[in-house]
């Protein structure tokens, strides 16, 4: 015998199963179900954009850590890679300079930041440590399989860092350069795929930062990801008749770009809050405005060489 | 209602409480100044926001399922349970009794949040403005449907298999429900599994009452029609989690 309590019990169950499944296929149906997940809101968040600032050390460890050991062994420092515009560790700089002036940028970067001081035994003493934990004893260099694991542990943390901050100019900028560059990136896709991929990245990008209305520095990684693929369509245009409107169009885009930039920064400036950062930020966003602007000036150049270029090719044809 | 009110009285005396007040209330204000709201000022609003929000839930997951779990447990290993049976009340009685006490201190802080949200971090334009409130009473709504049956639950799973039983299966659903049911889809885009999918269709879809993304692309209220479904959805939950957890629910811990 059921006693009154089991079947209110069992009726409850009965009813929520049916209200749950009923309101749930309704919702299924409008396609409700479909997200992406967003632990607490945290990408493209205001908290993200400081965690995407932080990655950077995870992800300078892991390139030091395993895939510049072939370089450093023959130069007792190595570092000659080009970090272009990643911006990892707090050194924004662009590293197309030799070893030895690296390590000098490097030491006067780390004076700045003020981790080392020789008359605090405690803080020199936690340096030294650190150094022991993290150097590396092994003096065989990574083999090609473990260089592809750390190449792919790179890029995660690079997607990552995307992801928390798309209008993060390093973030952006590092995440396209692992999709280009062959030697860097893990996927071993096509030319057209990767230029595909390019596309949609710095479409999103561009969408995704011109949606700011107050900080000038998304503007400027969105004028960075329209340059991307007009230097693209530059590239694989060489020497072969091209679609010169679609070039035009992009650099349209760039100037678009740029205006809003300096739109903001004009306005960033007078509301005050320019002169709330740092000097290294203030230095940060000049430097990079007139690179943005340099780069805009060359790809228009590049553009008109291929125009000019385009009617003698054609002729020797 | 004896054994809410000493409940009450003894979620009230111990003074966890306090820590939830202050996680709600006022980490909203200070968190926003870890983020780049401090570098751009149009940030702030929507730092103000998500933290208000992310500090409900966080503190409802954390807080307020221990606080159920502990009065469950305590109920049944401390003889109070078979005392009121004793005095006849009867064991649903005694369920409902403690999870409406609990819900006293883990239903506002959702209130909570949509008020910080409302009062501080409003959008300037008049109609932004009452999309933002009606979108804030939506989900201060959703908050509570979702957060009380999981409190019930952690209740009747403690008074049968301890506090830590209940605290952990209640949190765990309740962040599978707003992330894991996430990567569990992103697994079934990449590689089809007719049991995955299964379990995905079947699993509570908490995230739909997680307002962080909607409020920071300001898009507006949920539709009115379909907020009727939402709320069906999510009172299926608590009808069958409600009968789950009088099943589950015992007085007396077993010797």
């Amino acid at each position: 015998m059921l006693t009154r309590s089991t079947i209110t019990t069992l009726a409850l169950a009965i009813a929520g199963g049916g209200l749950w499944s009923v309101s749930g296929s309704r919702l299924a149906d409008s396609n409700g179900f479909d997200y992406q997940p967003n632990p607490l809101g945290i990408k493209r968040s205001p908290y993200g954009q400081v965690l995407a600032m932080a990655i950077q050390t995870p992800i300078d460890a892991d390139w030091h850590g395993g895939l510049e050991i072939h370089e450093h062994q023959g130069c007792g420092h190595g570092c000659d890679h080009d970090h272009g515009s990643c911006d990892h560790h707090g050194c924004d700089h662009d590293h197309e300079h030799s070893p030895v002036a690296h390590k000098e940028e490097h030491d006067e970067v780390h004076d700045e930041h003020g981790p080392v001081n020789p008359d605090n035994t405690g803080l020199a003493l936690l340096d030294r440590l650190s150094e022991t934990v993290s150097q590396r004893t092994n003096p065989n260099p990574p083999t090609p399989g473990h260089q592809l694991y750390l190449r792919q542990e790179i890029e995660k943390k690079l997607r990552f860092a995307y992801e928390l901050d798309p209008s993060h100019y390093a973030n952006y900028n590092c995440y396209h350069l692992f999709i280009t560059q062959r030697e860097l990136g893990t996927h071993g896709l096509p030319e057209a795929e990767v230029t595909r991929m390019i596309g949609e990245l710095a479409d999103y990008t561009i969408r995704y930062c011109l949606t700011e209305q107050n900080d000038p520095r998304p503007a400027l990684t969105a004028a960075s990801a329209a340059y991307n693929v007009l230097e693209r369509y530059l590239t694989l245009n060489e020497g072969r008749p091209g679609d010169f409107a679609t070039m035009r169009g992009q650099l349209q885009l760039m100037d678009l770009c740029l205006a809003r930039h300096f739109d903001l920064l004009e306005a960033f400036i007078e509301d005050g809050s320019f002169e709330k950062l740092s000097s290294q930020r203030q230095e940060e966003i000049l430097t990079r405005s007139k690179f943005a602007t340099k780069l805009r000036d060359a790809a228009e150049k590049a553009i008109q060489r291929q125009e000019n270029q385009e009617p003698l090719t054609a002729d020797a044809s | 209602m004896r054994l809410f009110k000493l409940t009450l009285t003894t979620i009230f005396r111990q003074k966890s409480w306090t820590v939830g007040a202050l996680l709600v209330l006022v980490m909203p204000f200070i968190l926003p100044q870890i983020s780049v709201a401090s570098e751009n000022a149009g940030a702030t609003k929507p730092a103000l926001a998500q933290a208000a929000w992310s500090m409900a839930w966080l503190t409802a997951i954390f807080w307020g399922f221990f606080v159920a779990a502990r009065s469950g447990e305590h109920l049944s290993r401390s003889g109070l349970g078979e005392y009121f049976q004793t005095t006849g009340m009867s064991a649903t009685r005694q369920l409902a009794e403690i999870w409406a006490a609990v819900l006293v201190y883990v239903a506002p802080l959702g209130i909570a949040a949509a008020l910080v949200t409302i009062f501080a971090a409003s959008p300037a334009r008049p109609d932004e403005r009452s999309m933002w409130l009606a979108n804030n009473l939506q989900y201060a709504v959703l908050f509570v449907i979702v957060i009380s049956p999981l409190v019930a639950l952690a209740i009747a799973v403690a008074s049968r298999f301890g506090g830590i039983t209940g605290f952990l299966t209640t949190a765990g659903i309740c962040v599978y429900g707003l992330y894991g049911v996430g990567y569990m889809k992103m697994l079934l885009n990449i590689e089809q599994n007719s049991l995955l999918s299964w379990l995905w269709n079947i699993s509570p879809h908490y995230h739909f009452a997680d307002p962080t993304e909607r409020l920071r692309y300001k898009l507006g209220a949920i539709e009115w029609a379909e907020f009727p479904t939402l709320v069906a959805y999510f009172v299926g939950i608590l009808l069958l989690y409600s009968a789950l957890s009088r099943a589950i629910f015992r007085v007396k811990a077993a010797a």
